[in-house]
This record gives structure tokens, C-alpha cells and sequence, in this order.
């Protein structure tokens, strides 16, 4: 699995030395941090199991945590990765405290009201969010070069690009690493029978909120990325469709599976756009790709790859 | 006789009307088997379920170890389980898509630290407590024979090696007393003797065991001690010989002549 990862990486890094189009670029820039965010979403619904129709509000806390902090007291965007990740992380833990008791559909019913909270929030406490229009001038992040001094990120692509691969491959390197650790075992016993792990002397309650907070605080930092990015930030980027989005490419790329959250942000997040051409019919299509997906390979595209015996191995249970 | 080292005193449990559990009192010495049998619904299960924190007790008081007593009601399952006492479950609880050697692993949780953060820097203690993490589960999947199938998915094996799993689990906690919950449930007569062997080498390690059966013939033999429920009540108590011909408990499994 590891030589796919690296080489994987070398294909990332490579590809702007290939294509010249900036469109081509921030495509995949858009899908990257759809891998971000599906990253985090798989620690709560993949690793815990945990299922969770909100997720969009941690991407929009951490959007708006670094655009308040940055218009209002300057931070910088790269001190301002840590609060917007912190808060969200919070957000996640404070939403697991009241969820403790619910599960499964219950607890789908419960975050899928607090996205649709968080929005709304964020649309209405205009004084500070700006409400509708949101917020506008957000500073993109710089950085030295040498030679060059301190460059702007501005408006082009590639450097976007660099920056979600690189924060990509250090979430992915987070999360292979968390799920081969005790806690990533622990996570994993929660998923499959929460009476028995307790009876293993897991503290079920502490590693669900743990989880919570892990997977909230990976969507902060995509959420600060995207708003630097972008430079403007309004509610309606952080709707339910959103949050069903990153979840379908969680499930699609193979439930609990670090890989298949990439490679699910991947097919997803580049799909509607190779579906341009077909401009009438491209939800149908993407409806359908979707019905087939689950109807041949249930377990997901990972899933399904590993079990035909690709990337070493037909059985690694929680892999990753 | 040294002193207990469970007391469970008047425990009573019930559910909506029904009496589960009315003034349960026994109590268990240190490396000692108790039997703990019944008729269907006598109440065993809720008994450990009580005692493990899956259910809360109404009344009563339940005290563990040797020294320091820990007052058991009210704490959560794990807790109940760092006090020292681990369990299996009469209708096998395992982890779908896990393997043997992952069940064994999750139950060394207890005895490790690493938190998420040294975990994902790689310390050089997160590294070496995996190390120790991995060779103690390796060791008891040797110790129950299921080395073969250390990196097979527990649920996919034959249910007499389930049982073994749990029981690798369950004792990988290093627990002081283990609560089997009809561990012989559904297994051949090899197995069972298998069983009765193994139970008798942990003890002899220092375990203290209490079994649950409904078949008086399996817990007599290995038992020191056997503690008969009926209707959620201790209806008798003492050595197997005795208990066996004790005409409540024949009443009990037989009906009155």
C-alpha cells in the first residue's frame, strides 16, 4: 500500500508539469479538498462508525474561523490552520456530547439538523458573518521563496495545488497512522459492537467524542484552505448537499479505508466535470454511476479492489 | 478461608414488573471456580450483566478485590473492567471484519497508554509499547491454540474457535475473575473437555472463575463451588456433591414428583 501512496504522490506532484490548464488544475485542487474533507468524514462514519449528515458545518466553522480571525485581527493564513482546525475540533466534541445516547439513523437525524443549524447560523448573525453575502476580502496565504521573497498565492491555480497535496498527504499519513494504533483498534471494536469493546475495557464514550473531534478538526483545515482560496465565503458553500457528497465518496471508495476516501473524492470530485459535455444529463448519469457502484461493489471501490487481491492482500480488516 | 474477593449482597434487579434479580448474595474467594447455574431465566445472565455494568441494579451492593474494596454499582463497563474483571458472552459478541490477532490486541487496550498524538508522531514509546502490545496478543493466540488463524476474521471461523477468541480476549485484560457466560454452549464433547482443561490451567495461574452453565453436568466437575439461581433467587449453595442432590434444586431442573 505504501508504494501506491508514494507513487501516487509522485503522479500528484507531477501532474501541473503535464497540464498547462488552469481549469485541469483547480479541478483537482477541488477534489483534493474533497479528499480532505472525506479523509476526516471516514474517521467518524469509517473508522467509528459514527454516521454523520452534518459534516459540512465543520468545513464552514473552519472556514469562518479563519476568515473572522483574518479580517478582524489579521492572522495570517498559516497560523490561522491551527484555530480553524481547534475550533472545529471543539464544534465536533461539543455536538458528540448530546449524540452520545443516540445511534445509527438517530444520530444521522441529529447531525443532519446541525449542519442545517450551523448554516443557518452563519446566515443569520449577519454583524459578524455577513450573513447572505458573507464574507468578502479574506487574505490568501503567502509564502518565502527563496530568491523571490514573499509571494501571494493570489488568484493562480498551482500553488492551491501544492498546498491541498501537501496537506492531503500529511492527513492521510495522520489517519493510516491513527487507525494501526491502539486508539485506531479501540475505534474500530466501537464500530462493530460497542457492548462488547466496552467489555474490553474501551471507555466508549471518551473514544467516540475523541473520533468527533479528530474528524471535525481535519474539516476545519479544509475549511480554512477553501477560504483563503476562494478569499470570499458565503453560506450557501456549506449546504446539506455537501455533506452528502463527502459521505457518498466515503462510502463509494470503501468505508474505513484511508485509500478509498482519496480515490472516492477523486471519482466524485472530478466526475461532474468530465460530465460537462453532457451538460443535460449529467446528474442522471452520476445518479447512476452512483446505483451501479453500489449494486457491483458494495464494500466500495478499495474494498472491492483489495478483496479481487490488489494492494497486498485479500483480507486486511480495517485497513488502511 | 481468605477473604472474598467478590461479595455481591442483596442484589435485586427488575425489569418493568418482572424480578430478575431479588436479594441476590454470594460471594467468591480468590482462585476459586464457581458454578453458577439454573434453569432458563433464572437470572445468571443478568446476574454478570449486572456485576460487568451492563445493567444497574435497584438494590444491593457489590464490593471487588482484595485490599482496597471497589464498590462495583453505578461504574461503567470499562471501569469495571480496569478493577480487574473481564467476561464472555453467551451468544458470542465479536468484531465483524477483525481478525484474531486485532480481538486480542483490542483487549491489551487496558494495559496501554499511547495516546492518538504520540501514536501518529511514532514515539519511541508509542513503538515499543505496540511492540510489547504485539508479542503479548501473538503469545495468547499461541497460548489458545489459534495461531493458524491469527490473521483470519474471527467471525468467518467455526463456532467452537469463536469461543476461544473471546476467551483470548477476555484474558488478554489480564483480568482477577472471568465471567463465562455458558462457555460450553454448542460445543462437542472434545471441545468441552478442551474447555474444562483450560479453565483449570488459568486458575491454576492465579484466575479466579465463575462459569455459567445450564447443564450440571459440564460446571460439576471443574467446580469448587456451585451456586444454583432459580426465579432470580439463590436457591441453593456449597459443593457440587451436595448441591446435586439437594431436593430444591431437583425441583427446580425437574418439577416436583
Amino acid at each position: 500500500m505504501m508504494r501506491w501512496g508514494v507513487g501516487s504522490l509522485i503522479v500528484a506532484c507531477a501532474v501541473p508539469l503535464i497540464t498547462r490548464s488552469a481549469y485541469h488544475i483547480d479541478v483537482l485542487t477541488g477534489a483534493g479538498l474533497y479528499a480532505l474533507l472525506a479523509l476526516g468524514l471516514n474517521v467518524v462514519v469509517g473508522f467509528t462508525g459514527l454516521l454523520h449528515l452534518g459534516y459540512a458545518a465543520f468545513f464552514a466553522i473552519g472556514a469562518y474561523t479563519y476568515a473572522l480571525l483574518n479580517l478582524h485581527v489579521g492572522v495570517p493564513f498559516w497560523l490561522g490552520l491551527l484555530p480553524a482546525a481547534a475550533m472545529a475540533g471543539l464544534c465536533g466534541v461539543l455536538l458528540g456530547i448530546p449524540v452520545m445516547r443516540v445511534r445509527g439513523d438517530y444520530l444521522a437525524i441529529v447531525t443532519l439538523g446541525f449542519g442545517e443549524i450551523v448554516r443557518i447560523l452563519f446566515t443569520n448573525l449577519e454583524p459578524w458573518t455577513g450573513g447572505p453575502n458573507g464574507l468578502l476580502g479574506i487574505a490568501h496565504p503567502t509564502m518565502w521563496i527563496p530568491g523571490k521573497g514573499v509571494v501571494d498565492f493570489g488568484v493562480r491555480s498551482v500553488p492551491y495545488y501544492y498546498l491541498v497535496v501537501a496537506l492531503t498527504t500529511l492527513v492521510t499519513v495522520v489517519c493510516v497512522r491513527m487507525n494501526r494504533s491502539r486508539v485506531g483498534r479501540a475505534w474500530a471494536a466501537i464500530r462493530e459492537d460497542e457492548v462488547a469493546a466496552g467489555c474490553a475495557g474501551i471507555n466508549t464514550v471518551q473514544l467516540k467524542l475523541l473520533a468527533q473531534g479528530c474528524g471535525a478538526a481535519i474539516g476545519g483545515v479544509a475549511g480554512a484552505v477553501f477560504a483563503a482560496k476562494q478569499g470570499t465565503i458565503t453560506p450557501d458553500s456549506f449546504d446539506f448537499i455537501l455533506s452528502v457528497m463527502v459521505l457518498a465518496m466515503v462510502v463509494l471508495g470503501g468505508l474505513g479505508r484511508v485509500s478509498g476516501a482519496i480515490v472516492g473524492a477523486m471519482v466524485l470530485g472530478v466526475l461532474p466535470e468530465v460530465l460537462r459535455g453532457v451538460e443535460q444529463f449529467r446528474m442522471l448519469l452520476f445518479g447512476l454511476v452512483m446505483i451501479a457502484m453500489m449494486r457491483l461493489c458494495p464494500q466500495g471501490i478499495m474494498g472491492a479492489l483489495r478483496d479481487r487481491g490488489w494492494f497486498g492482500g485479500a483480507h486486511v480488516a480495517s485497513a488502511a | 478461608m481468605s477473604p472474598p474477593l467478590l461479595e455481591i449482597n442483596r442484589l435485586t434487579k427488575r425489569f418493568g414488573g418482572v424480578v430478575a434479580l431479588s436479594d441476590v448474595t454470594v460471594t467468591v474467594a480468590p482462585h476459586e471456580i464457581i458454578g453458577l447455574i439454573g434453569p432458563n431465566g433464572a437470572g445468571k445472565t443478568t446476574l454478570f450483566n449486572c456485576i460487568t455494568g451492563l445493567l444497574r441494579p435497584e438494590e444491593g451492593t457489590m464490593a471487588f478485590g482484595h485490599e482496597t474494596k471497589e464498590r462495583l454499582v453505578g461504574l461503567a463497563a470499562h471501569e469495571i473492567v480496569q478493577c480487574g474483571i473481564a467476561r464472555t458472552f453467551q451468544n458470542i459478541r465479536l468484531f465483524a471484519h477483525l481478525t484474531v490477532l486485532e480481538h486480542v490486541l483490542i483487549g491489551t487496550y487496558i494495559r496501554t497508554h499511547t495516546g492518538l498524538v504520540s501514536a501518529v508522531l511514532r514515539t519511541r514509546e508509542a513503538r515499543h509499547e505496540e511492540r510489547w502490545a504485539r508479542d503479548r496478543a501473538r503469545g495468547l493466540v499461541e497460548e489458545f491454540g489459534l495461531s493458524r488463524w491469527a490473521s483470519t476474521p474471527a467471525v468467518s471461523l467455526p463456532f467452537g474457535l469463536q469461543r476461544r477468541v473471546e476467551l483470548a480476549r477476555a484474558m488478554a485484560v489480564e483480568p482477577e475473575l472471568l465471567l463465562l457466560d455458558e462457555p460450553a454452549a454448542g460445543l462437542n464433547p472434545t471441545e468441552k473437555q478442551e474447555l474444562l482443561s483450560v479453565m483449570q490451567r488459568l486458575r491454576s495461574h492465579g484466575l479466579t472463575i465463575c462459569v455459567i452453565d445450564h447443564d450440571m453436568r459440564f460446571v460439576m466437575p471443574v467446580s469448587d463451588r456451585v451456586v444454583v439461581l432459580d426465579y432470580g433467587q439463590v436457591i441453593a449453595e456449597g459443593p457440587p456433591s451436595r448441591v446435586q442432590n439437594d431436593p430444591r434444586v431437583i425441583e427446580a431442573y425437574l418439577g416436583k414428583a
